[in-house]
């Protein structure tokens, strides 16, 4: 079966050659499939695979790699194909969809940022509840405004008493980030970069 | 109940286009990839065209999941209106 990493450039094939280490899963070879104005990286292997830890760590290496090496929209673990045929068709019906989605991420990573929030009991009024979404507010434009221009795009969300804020950034500017945020108080948990996965 | 997933090998095909094999690059230890952190990013979050996974326990295949079903972390799934 064809166990598929993500999509890149069509062209970006030959600038592979150079620059990124292209073993995947179970160190299989990982190859690109010409697919119109796309690429797809890929795996020959001989069944499905499992997802193992080692097997999710290998995938995300590998589209990490296709980063430094231009641009991919990652794939979710597991996609697997019986043959080019099936592979071909599901991603042609899906290319311009794709490839805008690699002009926006080409070259950026994401960072996730969570921000320990202030422990509380439940709100006791109304008043309570909104002076309490406010602080929150207040917290995530301060992070958001701590991260500058390098923000190219952003999620949030309040979970579990955190900020959870993921942010799109340029793959060379990522460690002078995470650094800057280590400042921040209060202090959050970092990590990254990873794939741009939440922002396809 | 256990399920069996068997896949016929394909030949190699003529249009895949070869990389050169390179040295395989250690993981990056600064990164401190924790399991739950790396499976939020690679089992919850991606593109889905097609897939399928097996989870196994001990070398004997258990389930056999369709990708776009039901591969999603525990937290993605209570988020989920009910």
């Amino acid at each position: 079966v064809l166990y598929a990493y993500g999509v890149v450039r069509g062209g970006q094939a030959c600038s592979l050659r150079d620059r990124v280490p292209m073993t995947g899963l179970d160190g299989a070879r990982v190859q690109i499939l010409p697919v119109g104005n796309l690429g797809v990286a890929l795996s020959e292997m001989s069944a499905p695979p499992e997802p193992m830890p080692q097997r999710l760590r290998a995938h995300n290496s590998v589209c990490l790699a296709l980063i430094q090496a231009g641009g991919v929209v990652p794939f979710r673990f597991g996609n697997v194909f019986e043959n080019e045929e099936e592979l071909c068709a599901a991603v042609g019906a899906k290319a311009a969809d794709l490839e805008r989605k690699l002009v926006r991420l080409a070259g950026c990573v994401e960072l996730n940022v969570r921000v320990p929030l202030e422990p509380g009991e439940r709100p006791s009024s109304g008043t309570d509840y909104l002076r309490r979404k406010k602080r929150e507010l207040e917290l995530a434009e301060r992070l958001r405004t701590e991260l500058g221009p390098a923000l190219k795009d952003w999620r949030q969300e309040i979970r579990h008493g955190e900020l959870r804020a993921t942010c799109l950034v340029a793959a060379g500017g990522a460690a002078e980030l995470k650094a800057k945020l280590k400042a921040f108080e209060p202090e959050p948990r970092l990590t990254g970069p990873w794939p741009p996965s939440s922002f396809v | 109940v256990a399920a069996v997933h068997v896949c016929r090998r394909r030949p190699r095909g003529a249009g895949l286009s070869d990389l050169p094999a390179l040295p395989e690059e250690a993981p990056d230890e600064d990164q401190e990839l924790s399991l739950v952190d790396l499976v939020d990013h690679v089992l919850n979050k991606g593109i889905v065209l097609a897939g399928e996974a097996t989870i196994a326990i001990a070398d004997i295949d258990l389930i056999y999941l369709g990708l776009n079903v039901v591969l999603a972390s525990v937290e993605t799934i209570l988020k989920e209106p009910s």
